[in-house]
């Protein structure tokens, strides 16, 4: 068993008994491998917890805090209590701690159906916290709330979905398994009910969402992407533009290698994903801006503009 | 019996002092240096006493005792975050008040049980990383300079960076976000004006000089700043956009431009009109595009010219 600082004793029980309050029940392997301890070692660290408890010179005086966590027959560390140490606890969360708690808090702020005042209250305890200027509107889209309750009452959802540069939209019923937002979008993992793998789901391409009638024994856990297979999708365009025509350039762009060619001219690379974002770079480029490459896009420019031209005629 | 023979180790009785000086609070129990080494398992109860067991008001073993307390109080503040104050007039110890109090607490551990933040890290042990991340409902990504630029903003520190091949100098006032994106407000002491930029195209950030450099200015309005829209900043002259939106891409729409329903603009239904004020023709141009055909401008002609004759001009480029 190694001998441990008191100070490392002090992190280990800090982190033990945090994952205790905020899991409810963690088994003594899954807690000793989060301190990098092996299991023996963080028994003894915890006995100056679990059994703590002394009577005092006085009498009537008996401290008592050993009902707070509890280790059972089977390893597992409980909280039957109060995290009593929490509940002393008066410093603030470090700058880091403060900005996961205040956009995790503001983002609950916003799929609450109704005002929870004691999350209100840490929010602006957060925020103060904080001390810089920082605004996190946080936006959610509207069939957010749609999924998460399917997602409780373990039901499937009946959506209309647009997928990226279609015109029109699909109905599918699907099992839904985790939402997720990167890259700026809210995103769905879930199962068509017609089909066997699962997918993603832009969350703000769902159309008319309700509850389904298919129920799920559990929701399968589901690893969220760290990013999408988007090689065969990028683009990579090089236009001759004005310089200060490049912030009109729609937002999802990407830009890159920019060359001054003179008379306020620029040539630069600009990155877009997906068929849909070409086409809008392309027909909303300023008219006197060129397409340099790839060639087949000036064409390409210009079909577009035509067949427009006769959809708003 | 002495500290080294007790039995107790330090550890312990350091939590023991914790239980000690929150059972004194809920009972309203005076805790000192006396009470404390007196009643508090792991102290030595007789070391720095008299005879008739009453703690000395001085000498090397009172002294002794006193930095021992002082130390372990310094150990719960710095392991536990749990703050204890001395009053030097009833020479009492108090415990300061939580920072969140139990509800508070649950809440945001509710919070992040439920959404998961990547890009901060937030300190071991701290409200929120003991949850299961791989659990959580939500995965909320934040952008990896959000951390570092709020540390720069916090201390006063100006940043250099590149920004679309162009090296920048600014004082960091504030961060935000607008739509999809994270983005820095500073003032640019060079154009003497605020600046902002988008967090995803800034490239090889790095502070300068020294911290405590600046003062955000008193005139300073973040909402403003982060008010990204151009149609809110823009200096056309306004105009009012009634748009006719195919169903299925009101939601996209109402979210692109903040327009308001105002009803169907079709029999069918099919098709429904909406409408906003527009103070920047060149980017309501190029936001409408990206509805094709799906945004049609009902009015003003003005508008529907625009988008009419940017078409026609491209239709007939070479």
């Amino acid at each position: 068993m190694a001998t441990l600082t008191k100070q490392k004793q002090f992190e280990i029980l800090r982190l033990v008994l945090g994952m205790v309050e905020e899991q409810k029940s963690v088994s003594l392997s899954d807690c000793a491998a989060a301190v990098e301890i092996d299991e023996e070692t963080l028994r003894s660290v915890l006995d100056a917890v679990l059994y703590l408890n002394y009577h005092t010179s006085r009498e009537h005086l008996f401290i008592d805090e050993s009902a707070a966590f509890l280790l059972d027959e089977n390893d597992r560390i409980s909280l039957t209590a109060d995290h009593w140490l929490r509940e002393l606890e008066a410093a603030a969360p470090d700058r880091d701690g403060a900005l996961r708690l205040l956009i995790a808090g503001q983002t609950m702020q916003t799929l609450l159906s109704k005002p929870d005042p004691a999350l209100d209250r840490a929010v602006a305890k957060l925020r103060d916290e904080v001390a810089i200027e920082l605004r996190i509107p946080v936006d959610v889209p509207p069939a957010l709330a749609i999924v998460r309750e399917a997602m409780i009452a373990y039901r499937s959802i009946k959506i209309h979905y647009r997928r990226d540069g279609s015109d029109s939209t699909t109905p599918r019923e699907l099992l839904p398994f985790r939402v997720w937002s990167r890259w700026g979008n809210w995103y769905l993992s879930a199962r068509d009910l017609t089909e066997k793998e699962t997918k993603t789901f832009r969350l703000d391409r769902i159309i008319d969402a309700e509850i389904g009638e298919q129920e799920m024994d559990q929701i399968p856990w589901t690893e969220v992407p760290e990013s999408f297979v988007l090689i065969d999708r990028t683009q990579i365009i090089r236009i001759a533009i004005a310089a200060d025509a490049i912030d009109s350039l729609p937002s999802t762009t990407g830009r890159d290698d920019q060359t001054d060619i003179g008379n306020g001219q620029i040539e630069i690379d600009v990155t877009v994903s997906g068929e849909q974002q070409i086409n809008h770079l392309l027909i909303s480029l300023p008219a006197d801006a060129e397409v340099i490459s790839p060639p087949e896009f000036a064409a390409r420019r210009r079909a577009l503009a035509v067949e427009l031209l006769a959809e708003l005629n | 019996m002495t500290e080294e023979n007790s039995g107790v180790s330090p550890t312990e009785r350091i939590l023991n002092l914790a239980a000690y000086l929150k059972k004194c609070k809920e009972e309203n129990i005076a805790a000192n240096l006396d009470s404390i080494t007196l009643d508090v398992e792991g102290y030595d109860h007789e070391k720095g006493r008299t005879g008739s067991g009453d703690l000395a008001s001085e000498g090397p073993e009172w002294e002794s005792l006193r930095r021992l307390v002082r130390r372990d109080l310094e150990d719960l503040d710095k392991g536990f975050g749990i703050e204890v104050t001395f009053n030097e007039s009833d020479h009492r110890y108090r415990l300061a008040p939580p920072f969140f109090n139990s509800n508070e607490r649950t809440a945001l551990i509710s919070a992040a049980t439920v959404i998961n933040i990547e890009g901060i890290e937030g300190g071991a042990g701290q409200i929120g990383t003991g949850v299961n991340d791989a659990e959580a409902e939500i995965v909320i990504q934040v952008h990896p300079l959000v951390a570092i630029l709020r540390d720069a903003i916090y201390d006063g520190q100006a940043i250099e960076f590149m920004f679309e091949g162009t090296n920048r100098f600014i004082q960091p006032w504030a961060l935000g976000k607008w739509r999809k994106w994270w983005y820095l407000a500073g003032w640019d002491p060079d154009k003497e004006a605020i600046r902002r930029y988008r967090l995803d195209r800034m490239e090889n950030v790095k502070g300068v000089g020294s911290t405590d450099a600046f003062l955000v200015a008193g005139w300073f309005d973040a909402e403003k700043a982060f008010n990204l829209d151009p149609n809110a900043w823009g200096r056309d002259p306004l105009l009012e956009a009634r748009v006719g939106v195919d169903r299925d891409f009101v939601a996209a729409f109402v979210e692109e431009f903040g327009a308001e329903i105002i009803g169907d603009a079709s029999p069918d239904g099919d098709t429904i009109e909406a409408v906003f004020k527009v103070r920047n023709y060149d980017s309501t141009r190029v936001r409408l595009l990206a509805f094709r055909g799906h945004a049609r401008v009902i009015s003003p002609p003005q508008l529907r010219d625009l988008i009419r004759d940017h078409l026609t001009a491209i239709a007939g480029a070479k």
